[in-house]
Formats: structure tokens, C-alpha cells, sequence
């Protein structure tokens, strides 16, 4: 394909998608790993079937990836000819049967079940931010820039969730897929893409937050070949799917954006690894790369220029410690996937030892949008040192549980109380927020103004990592709250550096004794002496982010207490730590040390 | 080898080798033979639901890896058993969400019920239980249950109960979610 036929081809794909909402009701299923588990196949299926059991003309029933309104699952879109796109929440083949009957049939919109109204193209929201779209109400039903869930939000890298058929790269290309691959291959050189991406100032979106550009720039500069370039897709966290949710419902833009990355770096070889924890992301992102085979975006001199390339699909074998860059590059040869010491950095020594660039998901489905408008485009929002958006998730008891996307800048409140709605039960209200899923502490509230940016919850031991967010109401215990982060990452050490192999399993079994109603005031003292040794002696992010929550605890007041409370009063107020007194190897400890394997 | 069915060290089930081997036939191209170890593995993990013994010998030979080199990848990561599991295998999602909101009570009731613990197997080879570190993607159905790969949303004690009595008797029927 040239550019002449490329242009062409997205011509007529645009006017093919533009017909389709023009001359059909179309209703979009939102199939995603998450509301498949809340029924969203079977809605999708009853439609199907009422539609050609009632013969009905002019309906089609599509599917699009996430939208990101997780609360509400199973969750669909109905536009008519004519009218908005209206996003119906908790539709159950009940409600789907009455949606069908009053609005799809009637001239109902049914507004009480309605999220609110999105257009059908993305490109509809200036820079991609709902609320700056001059959209008005329709018929009871506020625009989605209008509503709270939305009125922050500002989605560039989830530009496509819930637009595009993620398993159809023919929707991609209508709404103006690959034009930025076809913008870098035949105008720019390599050198240039990466001046875009330092001019964005886009940082690693995995968590230890890197420079992008200089990521590229560096690999680009070793001279030595092969040099490969890598998708890091395996996400192991618990409350941590938005990398999933790309795969799910935008491959093709981190296809794109790894296309984009192979260019600069001057290489043909990518990899894309992907956790097999998600079996619908790598169902989805091989079929995005079948089909841009197929299209020819991948393989010999793509769009007529001299620039080829492949990709690999890998499939991980679990374990979250095989998600650190060093320790996935070995997964891919096929070893243990442990974290190394660095220098050397994955530039220099990667890939069997090759230079090698690694970035996570997120932060290349973020690059397309950032060569078509330029690196200043991007430049200019978020705060001053962490640029841009982010994808953040909400999970435990908040009012609206979803993925949504939020710029840096803004104090964390705007994402936990109007974005995630505060707490699910106003009888219980959120007292603390997790960060960083398993690598960091809490905010209290007194501390919710503290500003959504990279740097700023370090001084807390807190991390912003990969953007979760969990509540904890009274319902929750603090104390429980680390016990089990510190758990956690006892059982995903790798054991490679003593200090974390052997400090996480004592200050594990130190919490399992305060929360059994033994803990000692000197354990406070104790505690914090082998939390410094672990993070000071650990070689990677999992060992220096492990014993975060206790040095969070004990730098805010209000946590403070809470542990203090559990060992002199030997009380827990949220009444979650059994208090009597168990053996620690007892529930909730046993990692089954005892083997009970039968050799015959 | 000659056999043609491989004894699985006094296992329930025997393998065949031709059926082995015509999985390790997949990987003859690749270059790397280390690389194609975890793909291998994965393959054998999807058949018989753990890396049997002999299996581990055939890829020690095709593959020309050692046995300690397998084992030592085999046993890292989690998607791999090396030894024959439970029939039936109760995943207790463990996400901090599920954690904080009720996995607990569930974790409690497993042991109440069954008798053991994390990993444990029952006596009977009946029931294993076993902790997901991960998430599964839909923190708005917490707590969830996955039993035989089949998964279960807003798990309640007494639901996760009457679930193991419908296995435990064979008035199991698939349910929604």
C-alpha cells in the first residue's frame, strides 16, 4: 500500500463508518474483560437475537472496547439516526429488552437510565477533553462533558475506548488510525520522531515515570544490531487494568505507537508481552496484529517507504515480579524473569544483550497522538513537571468504580470525589486512599489537596505507580491495609536480594502479630529499621517500594494512631484484626511451608 | 524412546508420547531453543494441567536444557504446576479491593469447609485452594471467586458454600457470571 491507496482506503472507511450511524441504529456492546464477568456477552447476544428473531431493519449491533464505566456494567450505546449516542448503564438482558422496546422501537430515550451522551467520534472533544466540547442537553440527557463522572476528564490515551471495534482494524482506520505511522514513515526521519516525543515530555507511564524521549533517543544513538523494541504489557498488580483495557478496546494504537518506536529506534524487530492473567488482551492485540499484517502496517516496506518491520505477540507465565523491564526481557529468553542490577540500562543491555527499549503500554499508545499534533500539543497540559494525562482506576467501595482518565495537576480529590463520586455509602465515608495498588501508602483526607504529579507523593512513601486508587471506609482496617501489601510482595519476591526476601517475611509476620493482638511498642522502633535496610538494599522497585506503607503509617498522624492503637489498646476500630492472639502460621500466614505432596 | 505410552511415575493419567512430541514438533524452527522453553512449557501446562515428570525428561532431550534449568523456570512462575493438583481448584481473587471488602470471610470459610489453607490440597484430592496475587479486571463485582475457571461475582460466604455442595454433589449447573 502507498500513500495515494492509503489515503483512499481511510477515505472510503470513513464514509462507510459515517453511512452506518447515519442510516442505522446502531447499538454498541461494551465487551471487555471486566463487563463480560457482569453479563455483558449475554447482552450482546440477546440483542443479536431479538434483532433477527423480530426481523428488524436497520439495526446493527456492534462491539466496542471499555468505556471505562465500570460501576455501571454491563454498559451499551444506542444511537439512532438523527440522535446523540446514549450511554445506558446496568443493562441486563432485561433492561436491553426494555431499551429495545421504548427507545431502539419507540421514541423513549429512557434519560433515567442514561449516563449521559457521547458522539461517535472521538475527535468530536477538542484535545480529546469531554468538558471542552460545546455540547448541549438532549432530552434529559446531559452531555457526557457535562456530567460529574465526566466533567474532568480528558482522555488521550483512552481516545478509543468505547468508539472503535476493537477486533476490526477497518473502525481504526475510519476514525483516522495509522495516519500518524504514515505521517513519521514518509515526512519525518527518526531523529525528528523522537524530538516530538522529548518536546511532549511524556514520561514512562509504568510507574517508575522515565523520560520517553530519552529513552529513545538513547537507544537510537547505540549503534550496535539487532536492536529490539518492547512492549512491557504485562501487568500483574491487583486494582490495576488499564493496560489491559488498551489491549482490550485500542490495540491498534499501541501497535501504532510501537511501529512509531521501531522507527525511531531504527530497528525492525518489537515485541509485545502481554500477562496471560488477560486472556482477552492477547485474543485482542493477535488479532490487531494479524490484520495489520494483512493491511500491510506490518512487514516489508510499509506505506511505500523503505521502512520494515515485525512484531512478536509473547505470552507471560505470570508472576507480577516478571513485569519489572529487566526481569520481563529475560521472561522473553525464556528464563527466570528476575530484575538485574542496573547500569547497565536496557538501552545498552537488554534483549540478549542488545540494545533494547523498553515502555509500557500506556506510554506508547499515548506517541501517535503526539507526532500528529506535535510534542508541544502535549506539552501543554498537566503540571510542570509531570506532563499530560493519565489513566487512573478506581476500586473499593467508591461510587463509581471505573477506569477514567484525569491530567496531572489537579489535587487528588478531583479524581476520588468527583470522578470516583466519594464513597459508595454515605454513612461510610472514605478516611483513607491507597496509591500505587501494592508499591506505597494512604492519604487521609486532611491530605486529599496534595497535587496529582509524579514527584509529589514521594515525600509521603507514597507512589502514584501505575494510577490506582482504592478507599478504604471505616470498614477498613489501616493496619490490615499494609499487612496485606507487605504480603503481597513477600509472595511475589523473586528472593534474589536477601534484604527483601527475608526483611518482607519479617515485617509480615511483625503485622500478623500486631494484628493478633501481640504487637510490642519496641516493633514500632523494629519496623522501621528493617523497612530502611530493604529499601536500601534492594536492586528493584519491588523491594524499594515493599515496605512503603509502614513508613507511610508512621509519617501521618491519623495512621499513626490507628497502629498504636493496636498494639497497646490491643484494639482494631474498623473490628477487621481478629485480636486473638493466633499463631502465625495459622490463616492468612500459611504459604503452605507444610508440604503435603505425595511422592509415590 | 520407543515407548509409546510414558508411565507418569505411578500418576492417574499416562501420556502419550507421540501426542508430546508433536507438541515439541511446533518449536523445531526456532532458532533459540531456550526461547521456545516457556511457550513449551505452557503448551504441557494447557494438556495435562501440570508439567509431569517424564514430560519434563522429553523436554530436557528436545530441547537440550538441563533438568534443573526446566524445573527452575517451570517452578518460578506461577502459571506452572509441577505436581497433579486438585480436581476441582477454588481461586480466591486477592486484589486489594476483594482483600479489604471480603475475601477474607471467603479464605475463612474455605478452611472451615474443606480444611486447608492456601495451596493445601484436601485429603480426597478433591478441592485445592489457591490466592490470586493479580487482578481480574472487574473491581466492581468484588469479592470474586473463580472455581474451574468459571467466575463468580459479589461472592458471598454462603454463596461460595452452596457452590461447593453443588460441585461436592453433581447438582453443579453453570451460572451466570
Amino acid at each position: 500500500m502507498n500513500r495515494q491507496q492509503f489515503h483512499e482506503l481511510q477515505a472510503r472507511l470513513a464514509g462507510q463508518r459515517k453511512a452506518l450511524f447515519e442510516n442505522n441504529t446502531v447499538i454498541q456492546v461494551m465487551m471487555d474483560g471486566g463487563s463480560i464477568l457482569s453479563g455483558a456477552k449475554q447482552t450482546y447476544e440477546y440483542f443479536k437475537k431479538e434483532i433477527a428473531s423480530r426481523g428488524l431493519q436497520n439495526v446493527v449491533v456492534k462491539m466496542v472496547g471499555s468505556f471505562g464505566a465500570m460501576w455501571a456494567d454491563p454498559t451499551v450505546f444506542i444511537s439512532k439516526p438523527g440522535s446523540p449516542r446514549v450511554l445506558y448503564g446496568f443493562v441486563d438482558t432485561k433492561r436491553a429488552g426494555e431499551l429495545l422496546t421504548r427507545f431502539v422501537l419507540g421514541d423513549d430515550p429512557c434519560a433515567n437510565w442514561s449516563l449521559g451522551w457521547v458522539s461517535n467520534d472521538p475527535y468530536h472533544y477538542p484535545d480529546f477533553a469531554w468538558a471542552k466540547a460545546p455540547d448541549e442537553e438532549w432530552r434529559g440527557i446531559l452531555p457526557i462533558g457535562r456530567t460529574e463522572w465526566g466533567k474532568l476528564q480528558h482522555r488521550i490515551s483512552g481516545r478509543n475506548l468505547g468508539f472503535i471495534d476493537p477486533e476490526d482494524i477497518e473502525d481504526y482506520i475510519a476514525i483516522g488510525g495509522y495516519k500518524s505511522l504514515e505521517k513519521a514513515l514518509l515526512d519525518m526521519d527518526p531523529q525528528k520522531v523522537i524530538d516530538e516525543v522529548k518536546a511532549s515530555k511524556l514520561r514512562g507511564r509504568g510507574g517508575a515515570g522515565f523520560s520517553v524521549g530519552t529513552k529513545w533517543q538513547s537507544t537510537h544513538d547505540e549503534t550496535r544490531m539487532p536492536k529490539y523494541v518492547v512492549v512491557n504489557g504485562h501487568e500483574g498488580e491487583p486494582n490495576v487494568f488499564k493496560d489491559r483495557r488498551l489491549f482490550e478496546g485500542d490495540p491498534h494504537s499501541i501497535l501504532e505507537g510501537l511501529l512509531l518506536g521501531c522507527y525511531a529506534a531504527g530497528t525492525g524487530d518489537a515485541y509485545i508481552y502481554v500477562g496471560s492473567e488477560h486472556p482477552l488482551s492477547f485474543k485482542r492485540i493477535g488479532i490487531a496484529v494479524e490484520q495489520a499484517r494483512k493491511a500491510g502496517f506490518l512487514g516489508k516496506n510499509i506505506l511505500g517507504s523503505s521502512f520494515s518491520c515485525d512484531v512478536k505477540v509473547i505470552i507471560a507465565a505470570g508472576c507480577y515480579i516478571s513485569g519489572e523491564a529487566s526481569a520481563m526481557l529475560y521472561g522473553i529468553q525464556g528464563l527466570r524473569g528476575m530484575p538485574r542490577v542496573k547500569p547497565p540500562r536496557s538501552y545498552e543491555a537488554g534483549l540478549w544483550a542488545q540494545p533494547t527499549t523498553v515502555n509500557n503500554v500506556e506510554s506508547f499508545n499515548n506517541v501517535p497522538e503526539i507526532i500528529l499534533r506535535g510534542g508541544a500539543w502535549y506539552a501543554g497540559f498537566g503540571s510542570e513537571k509531570s506532563k499530560g494525562t493519565k489513566l487512573i482506576m478506581l476500586s473499593g467501595p467508591f461510587k463509581r468504580q471505573c477506569l477514567a482518565e484525569v491530567p496531572f495537576g489537579g489535587p487528588i480529590s478531583d479524581s476520588i470525589n468527583i470522578v470516583g463520586g466519594g464513597s459508595s455509602d454515605p454513612k461510610h465515608p472514605i478516611r483513607a486512599v491507597q496509591t500505587g495498588s501494592v508499591s506505597g501508602g494512604c492519604f487521609p483526607p486532611s491530605m486529599f489537596n496534595i497535587p496529582f504529579d509524579i514527584d509529589a507523593f514521594g515525600k509521603w512513601d507514597c507512589l502514584l505507580g501505575s494510577g490506582s486508587f482504592t478507599a478504604y471506609t471505616d470498614q477498613q482496617c489501616l493496619v490490615d491495609a499494609a499487612y496485606y501489601v507487605l504480603r503481597y510482595n513477600r509472595d511475589e519476591s523473586c528472593g534474589k536480594c536477601v534484604p527483601c526476601r527475608i526483611g518482607n517475611e519479617g515485617l509480615t509476620e511483625m503485622l500478623w502479630r500486631i494484628k493478633s493482638g501481640d504487637g510490642k511498642e519496641e516493633d514500632v522502633e523494629k519496623m522501621l529499621q528493617i523497612s530502611d535496610l530493604v529499601i536500601e538494599h534492594s536492586i528493584c522497585g519491588l523491594g524499594q517500594a515493599a515496605p512503603l506503607p509502614i513508613r507511610n503509617m508512621l509519617k501521618i498522624p491519623e495512621f499513626k494512631a490507628e497502629l498504636m492503637e493496636h498494639i497497646i489498646n490491643k484494639r482494631c476500630r474498623a473490628n477487621v484484626c481478629s485480636m486473638d492472639h493466633a499463631d502465625n502460621k495459622k490463616l492468612g500466614f500459611g504459604t503452605g511451608v507444610r508440604a503435603n505432596h505425595q511422592y509415590k | 524412546m520407543s515407548l509409546t505410552v510414558l508411565n507418569n511415575g505411578g500418576g492417574s493419567s499416562s501420556i502419550e508420547l507421540a501426542k508430546a512430541n508433536a507438541i515439541l514438533d511446533k518449536y523445531d524452527s526456532w532458532d533459540i531453543k531456550r526461547e521456545a522453553l516457556i511457550p513449551v512449557l505452557q503448551d504441557f501446562q494447557h494438556e495435562y494441567g501440570y508439567i509431569p515428570a517424564p514430560i519434563a525428561a522429553l523436554i530436557s532431550q528436545r530441547l537440550d536444557l538441563t533438568l534443573p534449568e526446566i524445573y527452575g523456570v517451570a517452578t518460578f512462575y506461577t502459571d506452572f504446576k509441577v505436581l497433579q493438583k486438585a480436581e476441582h481448584r477454588i481461586l480466591l481473587c486477592e486484589g486489594i479491593a476483594c482483600y479489604m471488602c471480603g475475601s477474607k470471610g471467603l479464605a475463612k470459610l474455605v478452611k472451615e469447609k474443606l480444611g486447608i489453607e492456601h495451596t493445601e490440597v484436601t485429603p480426597d484430592g478433591k478441592w485445592t485452594v489457591e490466592r490470586a496475587n493479580w487482578c481480574f479486571g472487574a473491581c466492581n463485582l468484588m469479592p470474586i471467586v473463580e472455581i474451574d475457571h468459571t467466575v463468580y461475582g459479589n461472592v458471598t460466604a454462603e454463596k461460595l458454600s452452596q457452590l461447593i455442595d453443588d460441585i461436592n454433589t453433581g447438582k453443579f449447573k453453570e451460572h451466570h457470571h
